[in-house]
């Protein structure tokens, strides 16, 4: 009887050992010194870059990437790759900007992971695409869906490149098309910015084709994205859409609210140009007969 | 076959000491659950009070109420009533009841600078009737670090006021006197008692980075303030020559406003320091606390690292949206 006992104890014992090495074995594994500096360096420039401090952030990425690479982490240095872009971008430096992008297409190629190949393909497509060498951006566009086959994070943002240029060829059915593809493909909760780009694009192309009431709803969406996210001057710009809308549509009234809010954000965020801006659309628009602003009683 | 214990007769008294081994460690356990139960009061006889406020934050189910920093008692529940009010039920041993007496009042204190706080019971005068079952007490909560130190800036903003007028008048070009030389000595003690006990704040307050920082950047810009009067006071005396009319008034002047910064630098040498020393030692804990757990098996292995982000995509708009 007490050995019956001691074996159920035993058998105890030994399935608690085998669930404590279990257990122990589902620990992740620690980062080694250099690359934990590095994913520090890289974490300090985002919210640089996050503040608008692009000289910081790009030296602290640069420090990153060096780090990186003289421990060859393939994914951390196509990360930072792309980052460093962003930021050199914001420098008004876009041939740095393209040289970091193209160093992941070129040799030596590491094992780079297909979905930031994807995202730094989508980036150096937008550049092309502000830089009007619309043939350009789309050739990377195509690259870009070939690393990501429509499952990586960045396969909304490459919908939404595709209805830009489709936008710029005035293929308006197309370019509506891929931007509610986008607005469906962006999840809301990761990657809001983009999905309120999503929304804003819809509403220009539904603006270009006068179905003015999808083009309000698309606008207000953004502006509830973009005022969460807290980003003024997109906040701005979807005012100033919202007014170019209802000012189509003959609300002089609403159109000037809204570019009187543009107005006082223009001015709170200190941009000259943007109240400039401004202030020319109202100029025109009280010029107009029949409105009414909203103190002339 | 039969057992290996049929075999040798050893084993049944093994059984016995095995047995016996087994309900001693019981017994043991059960009495360490009973000496712990009677030490949480579990069988004590208690009496159930109560009290109410508009605000339930810092008050929790489970926290300690104390008695001249004896514990005498326990949180019970929270309740919120139809008419938007907070009531709280606390139960107190009824061998501590016999010095809390009718006019007692619950006070919630904030311990240190990390925000854990008690709730201590005011005793009210011996000379009134027992509590009864369920009294309703009165509440107050007592001022935080960021409070307190809220109050010091707000208390000394008019006297710096004050020193700015009196200092403005002191460099008008008639307004000097000799008499000045000895009240503004005083003054600039005052002022650097002041200046002695917000730096030595804010020292403390940088060391721990917590809360108060604000607070004590407007205080470290009033003291700044201070010492830019106490120099124009010493310009203004070395150029001192002349006794004028306004004499008297000017000395009356820095009078007050020496008496006022020295009843402000008492009162609150009185009560930052130690709460200071308080918060230093509660957040010195935590921090030992924390980084030992950091460093300890199995949560090192499960803290995670901080990985490499790419930042948000944001492929339309951003030119457009930020005119320079």
């Amino acid at each position: 009887m007490v050995l019956q006992m001691l074996n159920r104890s035993n058998s105890g014992l030994l399935i608690s050992f085998c669930l404590m090495l279990v257990a122990c074995g589902s620990a992740p594994e620690k980062q080694n010194f250099r690359t934990e500096q590095a994913n520090k360096l890289s974490a300090r420039a985002d919210i640089a870059f996050l503040q608008g401090e692009y000289e910081s952030a790009k030296n602290d990425y640069l420090q990153a990437l060096r780090i990186s690479q003289s421990v060859e982490n393939a994914a951390e240095i196509a990360i930072i790759r792309f980052n460093l872009a962003r930021a050199f971008h914001e420098l008004a430096q876009p041939e740095q900007a393209h040289l970091q992008l193209d160093a992941l297409f070129s040799e030596p190629a590491l094992p780079y992971p297909p979905a930031t190949l994807a995202a730094a393909a989508a980036l150096k497509s937008q550049y092309y695409l502000e830089g009007k060498e619309l043939s350009l951006a789309l050739s990377w566009i195509e690259k870009g869906e070939g690393y990501c086959q429509n499952k990586c994070p960045v396969a909304g943002s490459l919908l939404l490149l595709r209805a830009q240029l489709a936008q710029r060829d005035n293929r308006l059915d197309e370019a509506l098309k891929f931007a509610d593809g986008a607005a469906a493909a962006l999840k809301s909760d990761m990657q809001q910015m983009e999905l309120a780009n999503a929304y804003r694009l819809s509403g220009e192309i539904s603006m270009a084709k006068s179905d003015f009431t999808k083009a309000i709803h698309s606008f207000q969406q953004a502006h509830a994205i973009d005022r969460k996210l807290g980003i003024p001057g997109k906040i701005r710009l979807d005012l100033m859409r919202l007014g170019a809308v209802y000012e189509r549509t003959g609300e002089a009234a609403t159109a000037l609210n809204c570019y009187a809010r543009a107005l006082t954000v223009s001015d709170a965020m200190g941009s000259k140009q943007g109240v400039d801006e401004v202030r020319a659309v109202m100029k025109g628009l009280q010029k107009l007969p029949e409105v009414k602003t909203p103190g002339s009683q | 076959m039969k057992l290996f214990s049929a075999h040798d007769s050893r084993l049944a008294v093994l059984e016995r000491k095995v047995g016996l081994f087994a309900f001693a460690g019981l017994g043991a356990l059960l009495l360490v659950f009973v000496i712990v139960a009677i030490e949480q009061g579990m069988f004590a006889s208690t009496t159930k009070l109560r009290f109410q406020t508009n605000d339930v934050g810092m008050i929790h189910e489970g926290m300690e109420v104390r008695l001249r920093g004896f514990k005498v008692g326990k949180l019970l529940g929270i309740s919120l009533k139809e008419d938007g009010a907070v009531e709280v039920q606390f139960f107190v041993d009824n061998k501590y009841l016999l010095h809390i007496r009718h006019g007692a009042k619950v006070r919630l204190i904030e311990q240190g600078l990390l925000g854990d706080g008690v709730l201590e019971i005011v005793p009210g005068p011996t000379d009134q009737p027992n509590l009864v079952v369920n009294e309703l007490l009165p509440f107050e909560r007592q001022f935080g670090m960021g409070e307190l130190a809220h109050e010091l800036v707000e208390r000394l903003k008019p006297i710096l006021d004050n020193v700015r007028v009196t200092t403005t008048s002191l460099n008008e070009p008639d307004g000097l006197i000799n008499h000045v030389k000895k009240v503004a000595v005083k003054f600039e003690k005052a002022g650097e008692d002041v200046s002695s006990l917000m730096q030595q704040t804010q020292g403390v307050i940088a060391e721990e980075n917590l809360k108060l920082g604000k607070a004590l950047d407007k205080s470290s810009e009033a003291v700044d303030k201070v010492g830019v009067a106490v120099d124009k006071v010493g310009v203004a005396v070395d150029k001192a020559g002349v006794a004028l009319d306004k004499a008297s008034t000017l000395i009356d002047s820095f009078h007050d406003v020496a008496l006022d910064v020295g009843k402000v630098t008492a009162s609150s040498a009185e009560s930052i320091p130690p709460l200071l020393r308080d918060g230093r030692v509660a957040a010195e804990d935590a921090r030992n606390i924390i980084s030992s757990a950091q460093a300890s098996w199995p949560i090192k292995n499960m803290m995670e690292a901080g990985e490499t982000k790419i930042l948000p995509m944001d492929s339309y708009g951003v030119t457009n949206a930020q005119p320079k």
